[in-house]
């Protein structure tokens, strides 16, 4: 069987390794960055190199940054007796692309999985906890995922928080914007009824 | 192509690629199926809630021919058991028997009766709070319905009976054996966990019985410590491997 030269195989081979990449898409991504001029394929690299070398998590929040603590931590506009947690830094991500929330976060790194063998100790709780002592925070909203992992750290945060005296919230499930009552299964449905508020 | 109908119960439920899920069933008439949902991660109207673990539907799939993963055409949803994810220790609970299942079951071997003991468990945990003895119980029916059952009426090397052990002083239960081990000749075994005779009784007694009248059962605390004990451990020896979901049902007990 003939191939490419061993260059362009190994970048091939490389990008095969990324998640969601088949052999055909490498190949066309290959022949993309080869085509390209120099300075792009040395840009590219570079960012590659650099996200390696510069993104570390912020001691506070554990959310990925540049700069220790991150910009949300440091930034003295928003309100510190609030702390939202969250499974993953995307999910940080999406809750500050609404706009709305001006309190701070805290990254859990993941949710209790039994069957993947994660528990609570695999995730950032005791620094959450730490946190929880040191700074004066009124309310926690746990902003886990709606799943049975997200549902399981919410139930565990519960019992540890709870004794604390601090507000806690749980963001709230339902049917999605837009969305229609008529497909929507019973249990969405039954959470919406049960998280009905007055209007 | 035909499509194939089934009832299931999702026993594991991960993200594939973009907007894929790759779930593994236990089914009534199929036994254990791994199978892909392609876009069950983007679109909320095609399989809405019904893929997420514990839950019970009515599976929709078709085989493709060489390959080992079913595909998943539809899933209606009969029982989400709701309940069991309001409480921790039900997850656990339940996390620990999908676990066992998937670990026990080959694929495509239907076990009917361990679809039923399954279901069963996942009911009685929906409707009522959890007894630690549901585990055990739990664990003794999967060990026999998958050909593990310990045997635990006579003593594995010297063969004698439950009337000819009653005056021993310690009776033990040796996992490389899968048997009883009467104390003379415990000496010939290492992995020993002491077992009275009254556990034996239980034990064996429930590995027969009927799961859903199991509650006639009864441990004593002796009974329970000594079944948690050598349970899990006989189970990982079977399977040659950890349980991954042990320790955090092991957190409970603390």
């Amino acid at each position: 069987m003939s191939s490419y030269a061993k260059p362009i195989e190994s970048l091939i081979e490389a990008l095969t390794r990324l998640p969601g990449i088949g052999r055909k898409t490498a190949l066309r991504l290959a022949f993309h960055i080869l085509r390209s001029s120099l300075s792009e394929a040395q840009a590219l690299a570079r960012a590659i190199l650099e996200v390696k070398e510069k993104i570390r998590l912020c001691s506070l929040c554990f959310n990925l940054t540049d700069e220790d603590p991150c910009p949300i931590c440091k930034d003295e506009q928003r309100l510190k007796e609030i702390l939202c947690i969250v499974e993953s830094p995307n999910d940080l991500m999406a809750i500050e692309n609404t706009g709305v929330y001006r309190g701070r976060y805290h990254v859990l790194h993941g949710a209790i999985a039994p069957l993947e063998g994660i528990g609570p100790e695999h995730l950032k709780i005791k620094e959450l906890m730490e946190r929880l002592q040191k700074e004066k925070v009124k309310e926690v909203i746990l902003a886990t995922n709606p799943t049975v992992e997200g549902g399981a750290t919410a139930l565990y945060l519960t019992d540890l928080i709870k004794p604390l005296g601090i507000k806690l919230t749980r963001i709230a499930s339902g049917i999605p914007v837009g969305g229609e009552i008529e497909y929507s299964d019973g249990m969405t449905l039954t959470k919406a009824l049960e998280g009905r508020r007055e209007v | 192509m035909p499509l194939f109908r089934t009832e299931a119960i999702v026993i594991r439920s991960l993200p594939y690629g973009e907007s894929d899920r790759i779930l593994t069933f236990f089914t009534r008439d199929f036994g254990k199926l791994k199978g892909v949902a392609k876009g069950a991660r983007r679109s909320k109207k095609r399989f809405q809630n019904t893929l997420s673990l514990f839950t019970y539907l009515r599976l929709i799939f078709f085989e493709r021919e060489g390959m080992g993963l079913v595909r998943v055409e539809g899933a209606d949803l009969l029982q989400a058991f709701p309940k069991i994810r309001e409480s921790l220790k039900k997850i656990y609970y339940g996390n620990y028997s999908l676990e066992l299942i998937n670990e026990m079951a080959g694929e495509r071997e239907p076990n009917r009766e361990a679809f039923e003991l399954l279901f069963s468990f996942l009911s009685n945990l929906e409707s009522e709070e959890p007894k630690e003895e549901w585990l055990r119980m739990f664990e003794v029916k999967v060990l026999s319905l998958f050909g593990y059952r310990p045997h635990l009426t006579r003593c594995g090397l010297c063969q004698k009976g439950w009337k000819e052990l009653e005056g021993e002083p310690s009776l033990f239960f040796s996992i490389e054996k899968g048997s009883l081990i009467c104390s003379s000749c415990s000496k010939n075994y290492n992995s020993l966990f002491r077992l009275s005779l009254g556990t034996a009784r239980l034990l064996d007694e429930i590995s027969q019985g009927d799961f859903r009248k199991l509650e006639r059962f009864r441990f004593t605390p002796q009974a329970l410590s000594e079944s948690r004990e050598f349970l899990p451990r006989f189970i990982e020896h079977q399977l040659g491997k950890e349980l991954k979901s042990l320790k955090t049902l092991k957190s409970l007990y603390r």
